[in-house]
């Protein structure tokens, strides 16, 4: 048992570390927010050949046969310099592909998501989907509108839940020239928001309904590592402010009040970096038990992260909640990052249930 | 990365399980099901039974009568006595003979101290209890007040110690003192091994908030102990008391864990018997203890993880006595909140363990509950109190000033 990162996950964070404190950089970061399509293309290009895309799929596909740690390694750094890049969608379409769609097409979509080519958004609202997906002969096509969708301005494919012949699939629909693209309001500032207008845009249809709960669970899992790296950057910046900053003739970070807030953001740091990657591994290496690890991981990182991204401003007092300060956007992206998937706390109910049937049972998955 | 259990620890837990179920009586449920008077006489045959299968003191040498086994089958070896329901020690005294003391005499003690003490606190016949406490020197232990003059071939001491854990059961007492009268804050401090059978030294229980007494005021005067009976050298009583209570590492961290995950599977099924099992504010509570349950398995994990890699506990252990104390505090409140009403008038025993879950297979009524319930309020206190804690975690991982 070896609950650690090994010296290669270590290169691979340092290295992504490397990349992203020179491309996502505080003033790339305030550029990109300031364009309509919120992409960092130079981060996401030097990204994918660097072989990130790649790193979960596949070798005969032009993968690098690595697992979901390592893409939970990398999803932590670029969560840790709010990156304005698709990388857990596109990453999740990757996964969702190679593990249940067919060889042909495998063959077509693999290398694309591998080389960077194809840059995917994913909307997985709660509940049952609505969307309709209509079959013609060879062609599947999907019509209908999807909002708000993140990172919808610069995708060229969305991965979405949709019903076929009323029966749950997951649709990959290429967004060609015939989807009307409608920018929205946008809570974080750092990724484009967008409604997504279908209309019989072709669709692939790359895995049934057995799939989703754990698509959902990879989701929840990979933007967990986001969540644990804005938390991370959070506590850096409170921990280097409070030494830094004198009132009193003292830094603030003396007194118990501000010291013991940081020591609470700590501990938020390490609960949620440890369900996460406990989730990332389990998701990885065994099938039994992957739902209720990603639920804990979501359910403890969105809390950890709100609370410590939010301690970050008031550490900072009134510069904290200055829109030129950075503090904000790491509070931002921590709850977007958590509302892409819905209110986690509604998973507290399922969960509950669960423990007081199954869980309860000798030998339950819950206690793996 | 790895979570996966190596195929040595496998095969080495499949052998430790056989050996343990040798110890335990037809019917067993667990040590909580025993009356208090088949619990002190389960212990008595529970020390031979180890000490036959050379399971006690695990990670002491076998010159000295230890197992001396490895760090992963160490951790094996507690996760097992944890999932069979045996207790975690043979007596109150232990934590401070096998895991304070002993492992002190073994690092820093002399050959002589070794072949003498380290025997006889595997045999039992040597009780131990900790002296540093005093009651103007508690999370501030530098201010150690109680004094050891040399007088001849003796020390003599003169003070008073409070906080101590059992020792009314105790027969040896390891007490950090001024040995240097001019001396100040951590210097001139040095550890003593002191016999507690003489005059000098008098016992006062404390009685508790949940109406026992584990812990004690010890009143030193005139005591005399030998002038060898000094752990690490004169003077350098500050070093060997840190290194004291740096002691506590990885290998029992999991078994920790799996304790309190046995108390919630507890909780779920006194959730279950009490009719609230549909009520949304009771699921909720019960879905954010799992939460909770699974955060200090996966800090036990990571424990273990350094524990295994041969690395020293650093600071950033904090963070487990932190987040357990909490925890079990939250958990118990929301058992005595699920009972209601029937929680005012606790019937059966409280149990019989102050410093963590109730014995595997105790009774799941309102005497176990309630009894936890007032324990629980010590637990963010002893051991360094959760605001010492905060400030080690500020002060010592975050590097904020003090």
């Amino acid at each position: 048992m070896d609950f650690s990162l090994t010296e290669e996950q270590e290169a691979l964070r340092e290295s992504v570390a490397a990349m992203a404190d020179k491309l996502s950089s505080t003033e790339v970061i305030r550029t990109v927010m300031g364009t309509e399509s919120g992409f960092n293309e130079k981060l996401w290009t030097t990204a994918t050949e660097f072989g990130l895309t790649a790193l979960p799929l596949p070798e005969e596909h032009d993968g690098l046969d690595a697992t979901l740690v390592e893409v939970c390694v990398v999803q932590e750094e670029l969560g840790a310099h709010v990156a304005s890049i698709p990388y857990w969608s596109t990453i999740l379409a990757g996964f969702v592909v190679a593990e249940n769609s067919t060889a042909d097409l495998q063959r077509d979509l693999l290398p694309r998501i591998a080389s960077g080519e194809l840059k995917v958004a994913a909307h997985l609202p709660v509940g049952e989907p609505t969307i309709e997906l209509v079959r013609g002969g060879e062609l599947q096509t999907i019509s209908g509108t999807l909002s708000p969708v993140i990172d919808g301005a610069i995708a060229d494919a969305v991965l979405v839940p949709v019903l076929d012949a009323g029966e749950i699939a997951i649709a990959l629909v290429e967004l060609g020239d015939s989807t009307r693209r409608t920018a929205l309001p946008r809570l974080d500032p750092t990724r484009s928001v967008t409604t997504l207008e279908l209309d019989a845009a072709p669709a692939h249809v790359v895995a049934g309904a057995g799939a989703l709960t754990r698509v959902r669970s990879l989701a929840a899992t990979l933007l967990a590592a986001e969540q644990v790296g804005c938390a991370r950057t959070a506590l850096r910046m409170a921990v280097d402010y409070a030494q830094l900053r004198q009132q009193f003739g003292k830094p603030i970070g003396s007194n118990q009040g501000i010291k013991h807030r940081c020591a609470n953001m700590f501990v938020d740091v390490e609960t949620a970096w440890s369900t996460t990657f406990y989730a990332a591994w389990i998701g990885g290496h065994q099938p039994e038990g992957f739902d209720i690890a990603a639920t804990v991981a979501r359910l403890v990182t969105a809390d950890a992260s709100a609370s410590a991204t939010a301690s970050n401003i008031q550490v900072h007092g009134g510069i904290g909640f200055t829109w030129e300060h950075d503090a904000h956007l790491y509070t931002k992206r921590a709850k977007a990052s958590t509302l892409i998937l819905g209110d986690p706390h509604r998973e507290l109910e399922p969960l509950a249930g669960y423990l007081l049937t199954e869980g309860a049972k000798e030998g339950a998955v819950a206690w793996i | 990365m790895d979570l996966m259990e190596s195929v040595e620890s496998a095969t080495y837990r499949h052998e430790i399980r056989a050996v343990l179920a040798q110890a335990l009586p037809v019917g067993w449920v667990g040590f909580g099901a025993l009356s208090k008077a088949e619990q002190a006489e389960f212990l008595v045959g529970w020390r031979q039974f180890l000490i036959e299968h050379n399971l006690i003191a695990l990670n002491w040498p076998a010159e000295y009568g230890g197992a001396g086994l490895s760090p992963l089958e160490q951790a094996v070896v507690h996760e097992e006595i944890a999932l069979a329901g045996l207790p975690p020690l043979l007596s109150d005294n232990d934590n401070f003979g096998f895991q304070m003391i002993g492992n002190i005499i073994l690092r820093f003690g002399t050959a002589e101290q070794r072949q003498y003490f380290i025997p006889r606190i595997i045999s039992g016949e040597h009780l131990w209890c900790q002296g540093f406490s005093e009651p103007g020197a508690g999370s501030d232990l530098a201010a150690v007040k109680t004094q050891a003059v040399l007088d001849g071939d003796e020390w003599v001491i003169n003070g008073q110690k409070i906080w101590t854990t059992a020792a009314h059961h105790a027969n040896w007492i390891f007490v950090l003192a001024r040995t240097d009268r001019a001396s100040e804050r951590h210097r001139g401090l040095t550890m003593l091994l002191v016999p507690m059978d003489q005059p000098g030294l008098e016992v006062r229980g404390i009685e508790q908030i949940n109406g026992q007494s584990h812990f004690n005021e010890v009143f030193l005067t005139d005591v005399r102990t030998p002038a060898a009976n000094v752990v690490g050298g004169r003077g350098e009583g500050w070093k060997v008391a840190m290194a004291l209570l740096g002691l506590e590492r990885g290998e029992n961290a999991t078994a920790m864990s799996l304790r309190f995950q046995t108390e919630y599977q507890r909780l779920v099924q006194l959730v279950r018997d009490s009719g609230r099992a549909g009520d949304p504010t009771v699921r909720l509570r019960l879905a954010e203890g799992f939460l909770r349950i699974r955060v200090l398995r996966h800090l036990a994990m990571r424990s273990l993880t350094a524990f295994l890699q041969g690395k020293e506990p650093g600071p950033d252990a904090a963070i487990v006595k932190l987040y357990w104390s909490e925890h079990w505090q939250k958990t118990s409140e929301f058992a005595v909140d699920v009972l209601g009403l029937a929680a005012l008038a606790p019937i059966g025993e409280p149990p019989n363990n102050a410093d963590g879950p109730d014995y595997a297979g105790a009774p799941n009524d309102t005497g176990s509950w309630a009894g936890l319930w007032v324990n629980t309020f010590a637990a963010t206190i002893y051991a360094g109190a959760s605001e010492i804690q905060r400030n080690i975690i500020g002060e010592r991982v975050l590097g904020l000033p003090k």
